[in-house]
């Protein structure tokens, strides 16, 4: 088995140019634009998980730099792993935008993947640098939420905001994995895969690799069963008869649950939890279930036994009725 | 290649050179509206006649020393601190570097300057200024060289550890210099007050929608952009709010392509600010009336779980009052508290979704008892900012994971590290093949099975 065979697809697959960026479409445009006159702002990309941020900061770097890409020499990423304190940036990163970048090279690229998580002495040491070094020196400050940066940083970069991916372009990176993969997806299991994944085109890539590892042939219900999710329906008319008093039938109906579904009770606790939400109880009743179930999945994720727990979490939720 | 030459972003490209190119933006010292421009350049000016006057005086002091007794002997005198040193404070993106700059230009002068882009103590501030301006230097006799103006940029980025001695040494700079020094700054820090009590402050106000809209016009007239509507132009710089950098940026951002100006772009270009989590925290406390909406507004924010929930807990006590409802609350927050670290000793992220709960909608809903205290409530900011910290074998499983896929740590925690824990428990040749790739040892397999 070659080491290529073992990346997970998230990583096989990521986009290489801007070209192969399929969202964000109004963003992509400015950085094409960016890169067709070699001009750019420094940046902020913000937003929340898998919406293709880092992949975007290298890809533009790529594209900039003709697919010559240097580490070190005219690019260089940092994150959250690599040491990024105050020293660093006021020793490493400031002599890395001061130095000149090589020749034919309109400038250098510094890219800070989650930039939320650096001290704000470290972003403060950041000030100057952008601004004497420019001309060397381009920065891509990567991060999830926008208001961790300091307002000075902010003011030196443009802010473009990535929103969670749409079902449509979801549905289309599947599909092309899928048939490199040589893996049938039928259209219950694309939209199951679009659902469980809300929004998260990584989560969703990731569901589609579990799902591979089970079967060839992709449906709702391997997809469902991967992902540990059951239909709203059937844990409303669980949770009804429950709080109708009826213990030992609601019993009958998770272990049926549990049959029909092949669930863990990690995951029957979590789909009962996103029907708690909607339900005609007090908002109060809805704290207090949360509080159980809080309780209750904590047990399970201490390696409890199954079938008590969740007995026991029923039986309590027939009491807080009373 | 003509094509490799670097374009300067718009910023730098249009920073003033001169204070005739620039917007000057209002200001007031103790009180008293000032203009900016004047006030500087009567300060440098002032301050070179003054210095001037000091020494000559101070010359005779020496002089009469020389031949006086011990008794005799007279102190050199000094110039105050106001005239020799002044801080400009104020938002970012307003001209506060720009205009020492330009005047030093204006004047002929140089500029010599340090910021937090420094490591500022003791020993390396002496080192970059002292010795470059003191007086007397055999340099100045040498070629009768330009004066300068020392420029202590972002004094706020001074950092207590690593700029042990920073803000003695600038007091004591700024007693016996030879030239005029002007700091600057966004805002007042704790720590800095013994260098604030003493020299003029100079509020610098951000620049008003009429000054930003005819810089803005002048940068897109040089660039030959012309399909920028007036109406645009105005809600680029009202979203702004007088940053002025902020606005040339933006600019610049949707100013050019085939599409432009892409309006969902422009709606899309914002930055944060602390007026935000401010409102959203007051949305919380005052309108939310269900678990739903208290869930919605956490999940729509654009703010950290981990930052939301000390705003809550800071400003828990001035939104209720009732003691039965504090009870409550101040219970569901523990809980809440108690959630987060069962999640972050196990690295069980499962249990978010209830920590959400219980310290949004579980806090603002155990407000009970009508309240008979009204009106606007005073946000405060969190004391604390701790950002999660990881043991050591979850650190030494990270960075393995890290060093083959760069993955940010959240995500990692959050999705990846799951999907890992499903593909390692799906079989055993996927476990050790997983193992065996990222280099694991038997602490960090343990945290990759899931049940
Ligand atoms: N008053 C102004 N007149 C003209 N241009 C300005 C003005 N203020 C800001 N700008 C533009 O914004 C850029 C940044 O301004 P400057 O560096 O002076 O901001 P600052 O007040 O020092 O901000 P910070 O507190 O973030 O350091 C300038 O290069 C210029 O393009
Ligand atoms: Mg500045």
């Amino acid at each position: 088995m070659s080491i290529v065979d073992r990346r997970p697809w998230v990583e096989k697959y990521r986009p290489r140019t801007l070209d192969d960026v399929v969202n964000q479409k109004g963003i992509i445009k400015r950085l094409k634009q960016f890169v067709k006159d070699t001009s750019m702002p420094h940046l902020i990309f913000a937003g929340p998980a898998g919406t293709g941020k880092t992949t975007s900061a290298l890809a533009m770097v790529r594209d900039i730099f003709k697919k010559e890409m240097l580490p070190n020499v005219n690019y260089l990423e940092l994150n959250a792993s690599d040491a990024r304190g105050i020293d660093v940036i006021r020793t490493y990163i400031k002599d890395f935008a001061k130095a000149r970048p090589p020749v034919n090279t309109p400038f250098k690229i510094l890219i800070l993947d989650e930039a939320d998580n650096m001290t704000a002495p470290a972003q403060q040491a950041l000030r100057r640098t952008m601004e004497k070094y420019t001309k060397n020196c381009r920065m891509i400050l990567i991060c999830n939420y926008s208001n961790k940066l300091i307002p000075p940083i902010q003011s030196r970069c443009v802010v473009f905001r990535f929103s969670s991916l749409n079902n449509d372009d979801i549905k289309e990176r599947i599909k092309l994995i899928a048939s490199n993969e040589q893996i049938k997806v039928n259209p219950g299991g694309l939209g199951a895969l679009v659902d469980v994944s809300r929004g998260d085109c990584r989560r969703a890539i990731n569901y589609l690799q579990s799902c591979a590892t089970i079967s060839k042939e992709i449906d709702q219900d391997i997809v469902l069963c991967i992902a540990g999710e059951v239909p709203p329906d059937k844990i409303k008319e669980m949770l009804t008869i429950a709080f109708e008093g009826q213990l030992s039938f609601a019993i009958k109906l998770l272990n049926d649950l549990i049959r029909n579904y092949g669930l863990s009770g990690r995951n029957i606790i979590k789909n009962i939890h996103r029907e708690v939400y909607d339900m005609a109880i007090s908002e109060d009743m809805k704290i207090e279930l949360s509080k159980i179930l809080a309780e209750f999945e904590y047990r399970l994720s201490q390696g409890a036994t199954e079938e008590i727990q969740l007995q026991a979490l029923l039986a309590k939720i027939v009491l807080l009725k009373g | 290649m003509a094509e490799t030459k670097a374009k300067l972003p718009w910023i730098e490209k249009y920073r003033p050179k001169s204070l005739k190119d620039m917007a000057i933006p209002s200001a007031k010292s103790s009180g008293h509206k000032v203009n900016l421009a004047e006030e500087l350049t009567n300060f440098v000016r002032n301050f070179f006649i003054e210095i001037k006057k000091i020494n000559e005086i101070n010359k005779e002091i020496r002089n009469h020393n020389r031949n006086a007794t011990e008794k005799d002997q007279k102190e050199e005198i000094r110039l105050s601190f106001e005239k020799s040193a002044i801080l400009l404070e104020g938002k970012p993106g307003i001209g506060k570097t720009s205009i020492v700059y330009a005047l030093a230009n204006d004047l002929n002068m140089d500029v010599i300057e340090t910021n937090a882009s420094d490591t500022r103590t003791r020993d390396a501030l002496e080192r970059k200024l002292n010795e470059t301006t003191k007086s007397r230097g055999i340099m100045d006799f040498a070629k009768e060289s330009r004066q300068k103006l020392i420029l202590i940029d972002e004094v706020d980025g001074i950092y207590g550890t690593k700029d042990r001695g920073a803000v003695p040494t600038i007091l004591n700079l700024i007693e016996t210099t030879q030239f005029p020094i002007i700091l600057c700054s966004n805002e007042f820090k704790q720590g800095l007050q013994s260098l604030y009590q003493k020299i003029k402050k100079v509020e610098v106000q951000p620049l008003s929608k009429l000054e930003a809209i005819k810089i803005a016009s002048r940068v897109l007239k040089n660039e030959k952009i012309s399909g920028i509507s007036s109406g645009e132009i105005e809600a680029i710089v009202e979203k702004n709010g007088g940053d002025l950098r902020a606005v040339i940026n933006d600019l610049q951002a949707i100013a050019k392509g085939s599409d432009f100006p892409d309006v969902v772009l422009l709606n899309n270009l914002h930055r944060d600010s602390i007026e935000e989590i401010f409102s959203l925290i007051r949305e919380l406390f005052q309108d939310v009336k269900t678990l739903k909406e208290a869930r919605n507004l956490t999940d729509r924010s654009d703010v950290d779980y981990n930052f939301l929930y000390k705003w809550v807990s800071e400003n828990l006590p001035s939104f209720m009052h009732v003691n039965s409802d504090l009870a409550n609350a101040w219970e569901n927050l523990s809980l809440a508290d108690e959630i987060f670290g069962r999640i972050r000793k196990n690295m069980y992220w499962g249990l978010l979704p209830y920590f959400y709960d219980l310290f949004a909608g579980g806090v603002t809903l155990s407000k009970k008892e009508s309240d008979s205290r009204k009106g606007f409530v005073r946000i405060k900011n969190p004391q604390y900012f701790s950002s999660t910290t990881l043991n050591s074998a979850e650190k030494s499983l990270l960075e393995k994971i890290n060093r083959k896929y760069n993955i940010p740590q959240d995500e990692l925690m959050q999705d990846f590290l799951p999907f890992l824990q499903v593909l390692s428990s799906s079989s055993r040749k996927h476990q050790k093949i997983i193992s065996d790739w990222f280099e694991l040892d038997t602490k960090e397999k343990k945290m990759l099975k899931s049940d």
